[in-house]
């Protein structure tokens, strides 16, 4: 249980649960709904006979949902909460604003990142603004 | 340490047993075996308190979780249930490996769950048993209500309210809501308007200022005290502002003068 390979089998499994809670979204899976909307076989028959070849696809493109296309998508919403939360004045004094530019830019890629990993691993709703 | 693991083990299956329709056997044992006559009951008593704990152990260990069995499938199932081929085939096909590798999981964790903690039965999807299961929740419920409403009138007694009210209020309930109010001492009185407030009963919600007009001064004190400033009859008020005991006149004049 304790070897590396062990704990990089139980990480992964756990990134992939993570990873299912934000994919369980319809709005989060666009590489699937593409396919659903496009590739979806009409017949009952055809999509069983199909099924040896596209159920590795169907994994393929929820994996790539999860780790990629999803993870990138929500980039832009990290970076607003990041602007809003760190660098939009709220009606802050002008020295109160200089005093913090260091500790703003010193904090902003820890908060980035940490949003972009939430909202990348959960289903968190996008930013108004974004929607 | 295996002392500890049993000791916390038993004391979170202690929770589902809490719950009276989690410990079949304790119930036959109690209903059937155990004597209600005083001497045979305290005669009997070197015989009955280890057989009552075997029954806890029986209820807790074996039977409680042979009977969530099927919920915790249940809830397994559920990974399975509204599966769209036509409209998400890829999605779905994309989840099958989730789910396959979820199931498991998750009866385990909702047989422990269940297994250890109160948690209610799932709904069945038929209709005739879920009617059942409700009649049935509907008749503890009332039993339970009945029993707290007699044992208010022993003397002495503190019984423990009922946790849920009953699903239906219905005459005889009503009957022996209004015996025990008229048979019982006052400090059972107030404990049957306290739990009756709690739990929403008809006669409070027909009439919430009852306590009001107790006959003893401690009781209309006490529910006074806790009266939340709703709007009660003008011979009720009047009556409060002189009222013949001086310290719940002086609290009516604190709490219903304009």
């Amino acid at each position: 249980m304790n070897s590396p390979f062990n704990r990089l089998i139980v990480f992964g499994l756990l990134l992939v649960l993570a990873t299912a809670c934000a994919a369980s979204e319809h709005d989060n899976r666009r590489t699937l709904n593409a396919l659903d909307d496009q590739l979806t076989p009409d017949s009952v028959s055809a999509r069983w006979i199909a099924a040896p070849v596209t159920l590795p696809i169907g994994v393929v493109s929820l994996a790539v949902d999860a780790a990629v296309v999803h993870p990138c998508c929500v980039f832009d919403d990290a970076w607003g909460d990041t602007v809003e939360w760190l660098w939009t004045p709220h009606g802050a004094s002008r020295f109160r604003r200089a005093v913090m530019i260091p500790l703003s830019a010193l904090a902003t890629p820890f908060v980035f990142a940490g949003d972009w990993l939430g909202r990348a691993l959960f289903d968190i709703d996008p930013r108004k603004e974004d929607a | 340490m295996k002392l500890v693991h049993a000791a916390l083990l038993s004391t979170l299956t202690g929770c589902a047993w809490s719950n009276p329709a989690n410990r079949p056997v304790w119930n036959s044992f109690e209903k059937h075996l155990v004597p209600e006559q005083d001497t045979a009951f305290y005669a009997t008593l070197p015989l009955t308190v280890p057989a009552g704990l075997v029954a806890i152990v029986v209820d807790t260990v074996f039977v409680h979780p042979v009977q969530v069995t099927d919920d915790a499938a249940g809830d397994a199932v559920d990974l399975w249930r509204e599966i769209d081929w036509h409209k998400e085939y890829y999605t779905e096909l994309g989840f099958l490996p989730l789910r396959a590798l979820a199931t498991p999981i998750v009866f385990v964790f909702s047989w422990l769950g269940r297994s250890c903690f109160d948690i209610d039965p799932r709904e069945s999807k038929d209709p005739a048993v879920r009617a059942a299961a409700l009649k049935e929740v509907a008749g503890v419920r009332r039993a339970e209500c009945l029993a707290f409403f007699a044992a208010l009138e022993q003397p002495l007694a503190t019984p423990k309210p009922p946790v849920k009210a009953p699903v239906e209020w219905d005459a005889e309930l009503g009957a022996a809501f209004d015996h025990a109010y008229r048979n019982t001492d006052a400090r059972a009185r107030y404990d049957l308007l306290r739990a009756a407030a709690r739990l929403k009963l008809f006669p409070l919600v027909e009439e919430p200022w009852l306590g009001l007009r107790d006959r003893d001064p401690v009781v209309r004190y006490l529910e006074l005290r806790s009266w939340n400033g709703k709007q009660m009859p003008a011979d009720l008020r009047a009556a409060l502002l002189s009222d013949e005991n001086e310290m719940v006149r002086a609290l009516a004049g604190e709490k219903l003068r304009e």
